[in-house]
């Protein structure tokens, strides 16, 4: 019976969040959000559980993220899996990352991200990574790489220093003896050079409020920064609702000068609707009965 | 089936901002004192000035404002021993005025000194023909690029008057740490966006023309000797992003960078001034509608952020 009750409340709880979701999606959505997923160590400290098995709860809760981005209509997710830094954990660890970045990420392609169309990119310095690990990110890049309806950036191994080197190296050469600009740089940076959109919003889980060497050059102009305390495995749909609120009142507010009243006009005429609308059937309803 | 959907997504935003509100009546503990000891300390401190939403204020005011606060932040950092500021604004208010900063910042505020000359370094004046985007280009070697920050150095306060009338040795001896900070130097880097992005271009343009440089890979180090150098914007550990306008203490805004230098930000903790409330909607006549200086309770609680973050430096 205690089963059976919470899969009933299971089920209410995933049709309202799909239904939140889908009037969510009506509205402006992002078209690039990042995730700095912080907190899978902490995590797996808290429940006494080993690193790795955190980390394998941060794997599952990435596939959840990008399925409700998916939902929500937002083209490009890019998420810092791993840094150039990281390579100066304990050798355990950087192991158990490599083995789960070789079988997870390629899984997780074949299972449901080739399937909703969504393109892989890898993006970091892939030659530092062990050669199964290399060879599996390139097969998740050749499956998808014809995908056009959503991207994802799983950056690995990665720094924001490296890539604005890098794309200021490609600048040089391209532009030999003439003038370079901004814009220039900006085309070769990795998310660029993957097809993503300009980025909209960055979140970081596990509270930690800086950017530890990510997306710098994407994120210092009109870009959203949240620091939100939740660990990574346990974040959910209900950490990004508030998030996706803001950014659509931020959009709006942007529109409110170019047609302010006309806009508040309308919103007002749609509530005042909807409530005569609830009310014609509730009285509808128990005029039947 | 779109209208209704619509309607419920704006009946959603009208409960979201009920919840918000109710969220902003909530009461945040008092944060500590300036004397308090904390576990640590920025070395390097940004305050970002934001102006945004606050289209109808005149530059003058939001300049005013700009400066009030910067000269509040000098005198905080002085008290806690913070020796290194940087501020910023987007649009280069303070570097274009920045005679006005330096004039507000020459006169500490706790030791008035009718004598005291501050010594302000300027940034090398560029040759003529110095690198630009709006500008035809001519060939300017890296040492002499123009990296758009100035440097003003405060210099330390000295002893106050009455100090150094007898029992001047006893009284330097029972000086409390607070009092000895007060007279430490200060160096103020004084950026806005043309100090970040448009420099890295202008320093790809440079190696792009340098015919000697084409053959040699460009290397993370040689970009942060030139951005984080002598003359550049050294990384800041921490980051108070505040916005002066009234419009943002209304509704609850997320946390941007206005075109922050974003070389420099790779560590950085960031502080986010963000209390808002609707008590400060202009009908209920509880606020005016003038630009809000940063003040010492936001400093303070950044402060506190501060001590409590956790490092770990990749780890």
């Amino acid at each position: 019976m205690a089963d059976l009750l919470n899969s009933a409340y299971d089920l209410v709880l995933s049709t309202f969040r799909w239904g939140v979701i889908k009037v969510l999606a009506i509205g402006p959505v992002p078209q690039h959000i990042a995730f700095i997923m912080d907190g899978n160590r902490r995590y797996a400290r808290q429940r006494s559980m080993a690193i790795k098995e955190g980390h394998t709860n941060g794997f599952q809760a990435l596939e959840k993220v990008v399925d409700v981005c998916l939902k929500l209509g937002v083209k490009c997710v890019t998420v810092f899996a791993f840094s150039i830094e990281n390579f100066k954990r304990s050798e355990e660890e950087v192991a158990a990352l490599m083995e789960l970045a070789e079988t997870k990420l390629l899984d997780f392609t074949k299972a449901t991200l080739h399937r909703d169309g969504v393109r892989v990119n890898v993006l970091g310095r892939m030659e530092m990574l062990p050669e199964s690990v290399q060879k599996s990110f390139r097969i998740s890049q050749e499956m998808t790489k014809d995908n056009f309806k959503h991207v994802l950036n799983f950056c690995m191994p990665y720094t924001s220093q490296d890539e604005i080197t890098t794309a200021v190296q490609s600048a040089v050469q391209e532009k030999v003896c003439a003038r370079v600009t901004e814009g220039d740089i900006e085309r070769y940076l990795m998310t660029t050079l993957g097809g993503s959109p300009p980025l909209n919003i960055l979140i970081r889980s596990g509270g930690a409020k800086r950017l530890s060497d990510f997306l710098m050059w994407q994120a210092s102009e009109n870009v959203q920064l949240h620091f939100i305390p939740t660990y990574w495995p346990d974040i959910g749909f209900w950490d990004l609702f508030p998030i996706i609120m803001d950014y659509q009142t931020k959009v709006w507010s942007r529109q409110e000068g170019k047609c302010g009243s006309k806009r508040w006009a309308s919103v007002g005429f749609e509530c005042v609707a909807l409530i005569v609308i609830v009310t014609l059937f509730a009285s509808l309803t128990r005029w039947r009965i | 089936m779109l209208f209704l959907l619509r309607s419920l997504l704006h009946v959603l935003h009208f409960f979201y901002y009920l919840l918000t509100l109710i969220a902003s009546w909530k009461s945040r503990p008092q944060p500590h004192e300036l004397s308090y000891p904390r576990k640590q300390l920025p070395r390097h401190l940004a305050l970002l000035l934001a102006s945004d939403g606050d289209e109808s204020t005149s530059g003058d005011v939001t300049l005013e404002c700009f400066l009030e606060s910067i000269q509040r932040t000098v005198g905080w950092c002085r008290e806690v021993g913070i020796r290194k500021l940087t501020v910023y604004d987007r649009e280069g208010f303070l570097s274009t005025n920045i005679e006005q900063v330096s004039q507000r910042l020459s006169v500490p505020a706790q030791l008035p000194q009718e004598d005291e000359i501050s010594e302000i370094e300027y940034p090398l004046t560029p040759p003529p023909s110095d690198v630009s985007d709006s500008r035809p280009l001519s060939p300017v070697n890296l040492s002499s690029l123009d990296l758009d920050v100035s440097i003003l150095e405060i210099p330390a306060a000295p002893p106050s008057k009455q100090e150094s009338i007898g029992g001047v040795k006893h009284r330097r001896k029972t000086l409390l740490s607070s009092e000895k900070h007060n007279t430490d130097e200060i160096t103020i880097h004084v950026v806005s966006r043309s100090s970040g992005k448009p420099v890295v271009a202008r320093a790809a343009h440079v190696m792009a023309n340098d015919q000697k440089r084409q053959q040699r890979r460009v290397a993370i180090q040689d970009l942060n000797a030139i951005l984080e150098g002598d003359r550049g914007l050294p990384s800041p550990d921490f980051m108070i992003v505040y916005n002066t306008s009234p419009s943002s203490h209304r509704r609850k805004r997320p946390l941007e960078l206005y075109g922050f230098p974003p070389w420099q930000i790779t560590l950085t903790e960031f502080h986010y001034c963000n209390e808002y409330s609707p008590l400060s909607w202009p009908w209920a006549g509880l606020s005016s509608r003038k630009p809000e200086p940063l003040n010492e309770i936001n400093f303070r609680r950044g402060l506190d952020e501060f001590s409590e973050a956790q490092m770990r430096f990749g780890k």
